[in-house]
């Protein structure tokens, strides 16, 4: 989807041609970028997901895994985009409500959604002000001076996920107020 | 609201996911179940044919699931 996405911003831009595929650098690109996110914050997801939002068993992973992945291929068959993280989690809820309804922790799962909602709208500034600030400065220069921006956002919010790491060690850890790792 | 929303789509979604995802797993258990019948029966000292066929059945309804998913994919 991602690269699907980064195709129409090269469409838009003249960059390639109307009706050109998506070019295998893009691609490239963007699966690079979307295995190195779920190699830093993966650990973290895992836990939200699978002991937050509700302590899940293997059984219940395994039932969650195959309704999310028919859901996905299904939806991509019929050629309807979809997120991944919102049809896993439904799945995840979906597989602790029907094990036993009190034990969804729906502050957890209403936090959540609430993050999906903030998302769109936060994602339309950054993207506005991204080409905004690019367009400003203009050229190779702009670029750079984004990308330079956006690279230190990333590490600065990596440095702050550092100070309540999770990791293999903790992931299963019991889910309490404060986070884990928290020192 | 249906200008907006494709409500038919989602309705082949929704069936479509309840057959593959829950409907496949659900087999697939039941599959686990025969087989854990027919290992009890073993350690009891006879074995159960019928819990292993029952299994066996089981798992190849999940297998021709998978095939029949996967080739619906690549022949669109």
């Amino acid at each position: 989807m991602g690269s699907t996405v980064r195709a129409w911003t090269l469409i838009a831009n003249g960059t390639i041609g109307d009706g050109a595929g998506t070019p295998f650098w893009v691609i490239v690109v963007c699966a690079v970028a979307i295995s190195l996110g779920t190699y830093l914050g993966g650990w973290r997801v895992i836990r939200t997901l699978g002991k937050g939002l509700v302590d899940i068993s293997p059984p219940q992973g395994y039932a969650a895994e195959s309704a999310s992945a028919t859901v996905i291929l299904a939806a991509s068959h019929f050629g309807f985009p979809l997120s991944t993280t919102h049809v896993c989690t439904g799945s995840v809820i979906g597989s602790g409500v029907g094990r036993r309804l009190a034990e969804v922790r729906w502050s957890v799962a209403t936090r959540m959604v609430l993050a999906w909602l903030v998302t769109l709208p936060a994602a339309a500034l950054v993207g506005a002000l991204a080409w905004k600030g690019a367009d400003l400065i203009g050229g190779a220069a702009g670029a750079s001076v984004v990308f330079l921006v956006g690279a230190g956002l990333a590490v600065g919010l990596y440095v702050a996920s550092r100070r309540a790491p999770v990791h293999a060690g903790n992931v299963n850890d019991e889910w309490t107020a404060t986070k884990v790792g928290a020192k | 609201m249906s200008d907006w929303i494709d409500i038919a789509a989602l309705a082949k979604i929704l069936a479509i996911g309840l057959v593959g995802g829950a409907g496949l797993a659900a087999v697939f258990a039941f599959g686990l179940v025969g087989l854990t019948a027919h290992q009890e029966a073993r350690t009891a000292g006879g074995g159960s044919p019928v819990a292993l066929a029952g299994a066996g059945f089981a798992f190849l309804v999940v297998l021709a699931g998978v095939a029949l998913g996967v080739y619906v994919m690549l022949s669109a």
